[in-house]
């Protein structure tokens, strides 16, 4: 029976395991918006094609599988950029489909016609435009294989509208996916020999855990390396909770926010061992000062992120599954032990939280503090971007379990973490999800509440309010003599009667008195809730790393 | 002057995505020939750029999409290249003389094109 392409579309996705997109309809997509009207496939409305990216990531985030997003051409493809470009960053295997305008008009300036592939072709691993219907299953195929494999990461389909319309009489479903000069390249030899001896001659030995742990399946074997190890332990914000905090040997986030425990211990170790992270600047501050005494072995399964920052001594290219697992196969039983070296780094004195007392307001840091003890064990949380993110990733560094908080790490985006529950709380139903965001970045994908309260999510929505771009004025506090430029949000409008509107309960927090009870009902409320945190305007993150400066000259604390 | 060969299969993108390493950085492609070569395509290219930027595209380009392998050419293997040209003149019997010089195997596709043995 002849096929259209728009059919073909997601019998594709069907055959891909993909249950569920998030998307936006429009002029050049309609004929796959048709398709879905009878499809199993779950559409999910958002209310801006960028929410669809952020949903599409969280959902994968967690999951651990292709976050799908549709999106029309012109508009509603350029809405995707941002996304697109967070996905890359953090090598998130997001599947973009745009509609395009029909084949004829293209390159005439058509209406809502844009070079979207043109546009996307740096922050994507691959995309194309699919000039021939027959050639959607291929293309499909490979897109799904390349967002998933080697280092993941977004692709774009463009689909001319009438390539969704036309109908073709046979096709199939490629079982075997090949894509020319991709995953090619042989595999080297694995010293692991020589990283034996490098350990073995160690004085101080630091290991530091990021993403690729995860997204490789090696959380398991990670964690049995470094059990077997013993050797002080630090992870990046998307490596948190790859190594639970009773972890004798964890140290804590590493980098502009991390633990004074973590940044000491790097820069005073003679071998850096990194798992699954490829060093990005937050992580390392000035290059030239980066564990500097130490000579770098790092695992990873991209050539490209190898010597970015500095020379590795040893590299590891490969799956960090596999790699790590047959490195803990050939480790000696007569192993050294640094339990000493442990102690010292965790002699280091981690400074507590010092704020301003006696201002009446909740502290940031202590609801947080108390919101990640009375979630539930296995909540998932999102954190938007800004002060809030990085106090909520400090608390989120005893998390037990490596998917269970999700940020935007490299791009940084505001406005991600509200559609990103949206995604979340889709891939598991049945767990509490938690949004903490900033006032700044909340306003950013603030339409999403329509989302969560028409698909009955149960997300919690919490609103670090400062009524300021919190990190920013930070920046401009310590490093810019307090000329606050454009960071005050005094207007901010009442975020309560906001998602009140929406249909979504909303409580007021402004006062320290009786958090708990707050915060208890907050978490235990049935459905989609709300609460706004009216926090002191000038709170300030610490540890703190000043850009461009090494690890170890942090920031502790407060000057009060 | 740096001169690098990338090899790479013309699936949709390829040929962007390995000049985009390039100007993603700022760096502005002096020149570049490309050409079907067997299977794969190769691309030429010559670029102004520090040592070490061109390890970290040569890095990039490795794990592009497409991209099969890449050589950075000698040094005055690529100081050659930059003196390479097309010049086109017409014969006074009518004949059209092209003459060429750069990349040997970019230059022998375009001749089989134009149909010289």
């Amino acid at each position: 029976m002849p096929t259209t392409g728009a059919e073909i579309v997601l019998e594709c996705l069907r055959k891909e395991g993909v249950e569920i997109v998030f998307g936006y309809p429009g002029g050049a997509n309609i004929p796959l918006y048709d398709a879905l009207f009878n499809s199993p496939i779950r559409h999910i409305l958002t209310r801006h094609e960028q929410g669809a990216t952020f949903a599409a990531q969280g959902y994968s985030r967690v999951s651990g599988r292709h976050g799908v997003c549709l999106a029309t051409s012109g508009p509603g493809a350029t809405n995707l950029v941002t996304g697109i470009a967070d996905a890359k960053m953090d090598g998130i295997p997001l599947v973009c489909i745009t509609g395009q305008v029909r084949r004829p008009v293209i390159g005439t300036d058509a209406f809502q016609e844009t070079d979207v592939v043109g546009m996307t072709l740096p922050i994507t691993k691959f995309n194309c435009v699919v000039m021939k219907t027959e050639e959607l299953p291929r293309l499909i195929a490979q897109s799904f294989y390349i967002a998933r494999s080697g280092r993941p990461g977004p692709v774009l389909i463009d689909i001319p509208v009438d390539v969704l319309k036309e109908k073709v009489d046979e096709w199939e479903y490629p079982e075997h996916v090949e894509v020319p000069g991709y995953l090619h390249q042989s595999k080297q030899t694995l010293q692991f020999d020589r990283l034996i001896e490098m350990l073995q001659a160690s004085q101080r030995p630091v290991a530091l855990v990021g993403a690729g742990a995860k997204w490789s399946g090696a959380t398991k074997i990670v964690r049995e390396l470094l059990d077997r190890m013993h050797v002080p332990t630090v992870q990046t914000v998307h490596g948190l909770g790859t190594i639970p905090e009773e972890r004798p040997y964890y140290l804590g986030m590493v980098g502009m926010h991390g633990t004074k425990q973590a940044n000491i211990a790097i820069s005073h170790s003679d071998l850096l061992i990194v798992l699954g992270a490829r060093l990005d600047d937050r992580v390392t501050g000035d290059p030239a000062h980066f564990a500097k005494h130490a000579k770098i072995v790092q695992f990873e399964i991209d050539p490209a992120q190898l010597d970015r920052v500095r020379p590795v001594e040893l590299p590891i290219v490969g799956d960090l599954k596999e790699t790590a697992e047959e490195f803990l196969s050939v480790i000696p039983p007569t192993l050294k032990n640094w339990n000493g070296w442990t102690e010292e780094c965790k002699s280091v004195h981690n400074p507590p939280t010092k704020e301003k007392a006696g201002t009446g307001k909740p502290s940031p840091t202590k609801v947080l503090e108390m919101l990640f003890s009375m979630m539930d064990p296995d909540a998932l949380v999102a954190a938007d971007v800004g002060q809030h993110q990085m106090w909520a990733a400090q608390r989120a560094s005893g998390i037990d379990h490596p998917r269970q908080f999700v940020t935007t790490g490299g791009l940084g985006t505001m406005g991600f973490a509200l559609p990103a529950t949206v995604g979340m709380q889709l891939a598991f139903p049945h767990r509490q999800v938690i949004c903490v965001s900033g006032d700044g970045g909340f306003q950013m994908n603030i339409q999403e509440l329509a989302t969560i309260q028409r698909y009955s999510l149960p997300v919690k929505i919490m609103i670090i309010d400062n009524k300021y771009l919190g990190m920013v004025r930070q920046w401009q506090q310590l490093f810019w003599d307090r000329r606050y430029s454009e960071v005050d949000l005094y207007d901010n409008p009442d975020f309560v009667k906001i998602a009140e509107a929406y249909g979504i309960t909303s409580k007021l927090m402004n006062t320290d008195a009786d958090m708990e009870g707050q915060l208890k009902e907050f978490l235990s409320a049935p459905g989609a809730a709300q609460l706004v945190v009216e926090c002191p305007a000038e709170a300030n993150v610490y540890p703190m790393v000043p850009a461009g400066a090494a690890l170890t000259d942090m920031l502790l604390e407060e000057k009060i | 002057m740096h001169g690098i060969a990338i090899y790479f299969f013309n699936i949709p993108g390829a040929m962007m995505r390995v000049l985009n390493c390039f100007t993603r950085r700022g760096l502005i492609i002096q020149a570049v020939w490309c050409a079907p070569l067997g299977d794969r395509h190769r691309a030429t290219v010559l670029v102004e750029a520090k040592a070490i930027t061109v390890e970290q595209i040569v890095r990039e380009l490795k794990s592009t999409v497409g991209v099969d392998s890449v050589q950075v050419l000698e040094k005055p293997q690529a100081e050659q290249l930059t003196q390479s040209h097309a010049e086109v003149t017409n014969g006074t019997n009518g004949s059209t003389v092209v003459k060429l010089s750069g990349p040997a195997e970019e230059n022998r596709y375009l001749l089989e094109w134009l149909g010289a043995k």
